[in-house]
């Protein structure tokens, strides 16, 4: 505003109006750009971008997620259909009930090794990180340990995406299955796993849910943590007689879902599980991520809050088997600080840039275009000699102009100057002409004076004494018609005036004659006359 | 005006940009990961890895390094994988970025291919490491293998069913100090109860310390020296025990045979200590406490004392990613540090790799939690007194050489074992047919050593 008045106020110099008009004008284009960029979310604010940037991952890591799943659940689905049918052969074949599987370890051995190769050949090609069928049995029935009795692979070197030569070892299972199939043992192999290892319920698995995807857990023995995707293996009769499936540890989950190393730095993303203490699986050991970690919600993101740093990021739902399962996607806070912190830079920056530009500008169309003007200026207002590279025709024609205006005016004061001359002139004959007639003015007054005193001593002094006396006597009407006598006025004409008939006249100077005494109209001329006279004359001495 | 105005915009332009800059130095904002396949630690526990987690927290944290563990398997998985992955076998994956293995895997990755660490550490960093343990990583004068931890053998008895035996035979730990005494053990054990009762992690050794011990080498020229009387005299004393049971013959570690029964000792890694099953468990799922034991490498008879020093090292994949190489030298170092070098190796029965932190160790200055590394500890320290360390010989094609070693001396001993087995249910004099086993083994294993 300020500046407004200032390019409002006639006093600013050229170069000052200038340098703001070029300013605003910028100015003016960099909002439109600025708002163009706006439109097209070119420039949409940090954290927007941050947060939109969050939801591609979470999405594909979401869809990664449920598909893997979705495989591992389909290929577990296939393995229990392989197992009940050859858990059916080996109990017709040996007229056994699965009952009397119970505490009969030769057959529960023969058993194994029918299903082992079911197992190793459907591990390989579902690719997890360990597969395993447990059945409701034991051969160790009753004890204070509940066990079940089966078998649980794990491959030793997941890196590799071979898993035919991949090598595995026997986690759980019989001592005999592993030597007969050349099985390197696990260093936490048993040959049974606890009841408490995995659930089994007829409610687990009601209409319509087709397997399980477990909360991570710790594996027994191991340094490890997994998820199992597992599924019912039923008996001739439908009932649940142990489970089957595929393990993901963590280092599988890390494998499958790689961190993401985008524009947002590190982003990590997990599989976290709803329950009262979160915990989960993560696709990077980065955060030193513990089994308790809080999260809490920040406008559209989400902060993480482990236990040496916190994180910001996105999560979504997912239904996944019969639970639902929260995804996350985070990067480091200060990460994300930063970011914020960096954009905004870039953008004031930019705006900061384009400003100092519009003032370099303006500076620089000034000395272009407005120092020689000023220069030029100098040189003629100094009266130097005109130096040719400072030439410029606007300013060269403006002053041709200027210069002809001024001897248009110098023509029109030497027009003035004379008419001036003549009006002096004129003013000395009309000053002399009314001298002259002043003069003769003064002649006629002496003239009349001379008259009056003549006349004065004409007239009787009693009957003049009273006729001034009588003067006061005279009613309205009659003065009216005394003092019109005096202008000079006729009889008809003063019958005009006044609205009064001839008639009426002559009665009005028959009175004024009575009370004056006087008897004619020049007598009231003569006695009038010396009376204003001597009036005067009181007048002038007083 | 004019020059504040350009230093403005160029310090303007230099901030705007300075994310498009790529910098060789580490950072917390964009942490490098390196993948690490290593050897130290078993499936159930690796300090290693815990010693990993605190540096990811940690140091690593602060530097922008994160260590990321994707294998802890044995070395000759990673012999395996890693000339799978060199040879771009399909299904394989892409080399580690740190790996810990033998100086035999050199030749496989190729040495052109391998971060020399002595472009890294300073003189002076390196001269605190132990002499022997880092003159084995050089390779045509590039230290490319950096030792974290090294190893030596002893050996294992599994105490609470060995007392057992002795107070059934009247067998007793004084005939274990020597091999004559074990091998005899050996005999009397399986005789008793039917199995064996030891195993060889490595027969390779056991010839490399005799015939050191008989002041011959086995290694001569790249080629196995067993033409020497040293040899037959060495040969003899395994074969007659192997043959007729009370050694184990068959592939794997001996950990696991621990953990059933089927063996009650073994030779092996002092680093053996942690696939130390406290439990066995038998056919019939009854399982059974167990306390162990370790006891100095056998003597070969009144010769002068040897042990091995053994173990790999830490070896990085040059990456043109100059920071991920920092960030390989930066994670070396800190692991090499006395005191998280001895948290770590204090828990697996290896020896720290800096002379400042060995002399700790052995001084009593650092504190060994669990009782049966401190008693390993105890072992390791007669030897160091008593022994001479030899290094596992390196020369080209040592890896071939030493598994192809292993794998006849058990295919020979093996197929005498059964032949003995079978002469004797014939009725064949047993001390004729063990000679005549014994000799032709020899024989077979010589002609498969020349093959």
């Amino acid at each position: 505003m300020k500046k407004y008045v200032k390019i409002k106020n006639p006093n600013s110099s050229m170069r000052g109006r200038f340098a703001v008009y070029i300013i605003s004008v910028i100015l003016i284009f960099i909002s439109v750009i600025i708002l163009l960029f706006g439109l097209f979310g070119i420039l949409n604010p940090a954290n927007k971008q941050i947060s939109d940037n969050l939801d591609t991952l979470l999405s594909r890591h979401t869809e990664a997620i449920e598909n893997d799943t979705d495989e591992l659940a389909a290929c577990a689905i296939s393995l229990a259909g392989q197992l009940e049918s050859d858990l059916q052969s080996f109990l017709s074949e040996n007229n056994l009930l699965f009952d009397n599987l119970e505490n009969n370890k030769d057959a529960l051995d023969k058993l194994q090794l029918e299903m082992y190769s079911t197992l190793h050949l459907n591990m390989q090609v579902a690719h997890p990180s360990g597969a395993f069928l447990i059945l409701d049995t034991s051969v160790s029935c009753p004890s204070e340990t509940q066990y079940y009795n089966g078998i649980y692979l794990k491959y030793i070197n997941l890196f590799s995406d071979n898993t035919v030569n991949n090598d595995f070892t026997i986690f759980r299972g019989s001592f005999l299955t592993g030597h007969e199939n050349s099985i390197t043992f696990h260093s936490g192999w048993k040959n049974e796993c606890r009841t408490d290892f995995f659930e089994k319920s007829e409610e687990l698995f009601p209409d319509g849910v087709h397997y399980i995807l477990s909360p991570a857990v710790e594996i027994p023995d191991t340094w490890e943590t997994a998820r199992y995707v597992y599924v019912p293996i039923r008996d001739i009769k439908g009932k649940i007689v142990g489970v089957c499936g595929f393990e993901i540890n963590d280092l599988l989950f890390r494998l499958s879902h790689k961190p993401d190393v985008s524009e947002l730095g590190f982003v990590v993303c997990g599989l976290l599980d709803n329950k009262e203490n979160i915990s989960g699986q993560f696709n990077s050991n980065r955060y030193g991520i513990t089994d308790n970690f809080s999260y809490t919600k920040k406008g559209s993101l989400i902060q993480f809050d482990f236990e040496n740093e916190s994180c910001i990021g996105k999560t979504d739902s997912i239904s996944l088997g019969n639970d639902s399962f929260t995804i996350a996607v985070m990067m480091p806070k200060n990460a994300y600080d930063m970011l914020l912190k960096k954009e905004q830079l870039k953008f004031v920056s930019i705006f900061l840039i384009i400003a100092i530009l519009a003032l370099c500008c303006s500076i620089y169309m000034s000395k272009k275009y407005i120092s020689p003007i000023v220069r030029r200026i100098e040189q003629i207002k100094s009266a130097q000699k005109l130096d040719n590279s400072l030439k410029i025709s606007e300013i060269d024609d403006l002053f041709d102009y200027l210069e002809q205006r001024d001897l248009l005016a110098e023509e029109r004061l030497r027009q003035l100057e004379e008419d001036k001359h003549s009006a002096e002139i004129e003013a000395e004959k009309s000053r002399q002409a009314y001298e002259a007639a002043l003069k003769e003015c003064e002649l006629a007054q002496i003239e009349i004076q001379r008259l009056s005193e003549s006349t004065q001593a004409e007239i009787n002094a009693d009957e003049y004494d009273y006729f001034i006396s009588n003067l006061g006597t005279l009613t309205e009407t009659e003065r009216k018609v005394y003092e019109l006598y005096l202008d000079g006025k006729k009889a008809g004409e003063i019958s005009e005036i006044l609205g009064i008939k001839p008639n009426t006249i002559k009665f009005h100077n028959k009175n004024i004659y009575s009370k004056l005494g006087i008897s004619s109209r020049k007598q009231l001329l003569k006695y009038a006359i010396i009376k204003q006279y001597q009036d005067s004359k009181s007048n002038k001495e007083s | 005006m004019k020059k504040i105005a350009l230093l403005l915009i160029a310090v303007l332009a230099l901030n705007i940009f300075a994310g498009c800059t790529v910098s060789n130095k580490l950072s917390s904002d964009a942490p490098v990961t390196l993948n690490m396949w290593h050897v130290y630690g078993s499936q159930t526990k690796s300090p290693l890895n815990d010693a990993i987690d605190e540096f990811n927290k940690t140091f690593g944290k602060e530097n922008g390094i994160i260590v990321n563990i994707v294998s802890v398997t044995s070395s000759s998985a990673i012999d395996k994988a890693l000339l799978a992955s060199a040879n771009n076998e399909p299904g394989a994956d892409e080399l580690p970025d740190l790996f810990t293995a033998y100086p035999r895997v050199a030749e496989i990755v190729g040495k052109e291919n391998l971060l020399a660490w002595d472009e890294y550490f300073s003189k002076d960093e390196l001269s605190e490491f132990s002499d022997d343990f880092i003159s084995e990583g050089y390779f045509d004068s590039k230290l490319l293998m950096l030792p974290i931890a090294k190893s030596s053998e002893a050996f294992y008895v599994n105490k609470t069913l060995f007392d057992r035996f002795c107070e059934q035979t009247g067998a007793g730990y004084s005939s274990l100090s020597s091999y004559d005494g074990i091998f005899k053990t050996a005999e009397l054990y399986y005789d008793t109860t039917g199995s064996d009762f030891m195993q060889f992690n490595d027969h390779y050794h056991y010839f490399l310390l005799g015939m050191k011990a008989a002041g011959e080498e086995l290694i001569t020229d790249g080629t196995i020296n067993c033409e020497s009387e040293a040899f037959e005299a060495l040969w003899d004393s395994l074969a007659r025990c192997a043959i007729h049971g009370g050694i184990c013959l068959d592939d794997g570690y001996a950990a696991t045979r621990w953990k059933t029964a089927e063996i009650i000792s073994n030779i092996g890694s002092t680093a053996d200590i942690l696939y130390q099953p406290d439990v066995v468990i038998y056919a019939d799922n009854t399982s059974e406490p167990i306390q162990s034991v370790s006891l100095p490498y056998p003597a070969f008879g009144n010769s002068p004392l040897h042990t091995v020093y053994r173990g790999g090292g830490l070896f990085a994949i040059k990456s043109e990613d100059e920071r991920k190489n920092n960030a390989a030298y930066v994670f070396a170092k800190w692991i090499t540090q006395k005191e998280n070098n001895l948290d770590f190796v204090s828990q697996t029965g290896y020896l720290p790799v800096k002379k400042d932190a060995f002399d700790t160790l052995f001084e009593g200055k650092y504190h060994v939690e669990s009782e049966n590394c401190r008693q390993l500890y105890e072992t390791i320290e007669i030897m160091k007194e008593n022994y001479t360390f030899v290094p596992v010989p390196l020369f080209e094609g040592a890896s071939d050489v030493q598994h192809n070693f292993e794998t006849n001396i058990k295919f020979v001993l093996k197929s005498a074992r059964n032949r003995y087995s079978e002469g004797v249910s014939d009725g064949q004099n047993e001390k004729q047919i063990m000679d005549e086993l014994v000799s032709s083994a020899l024989d077979e294993f010589r002609v498969l050593c020349a093959s």
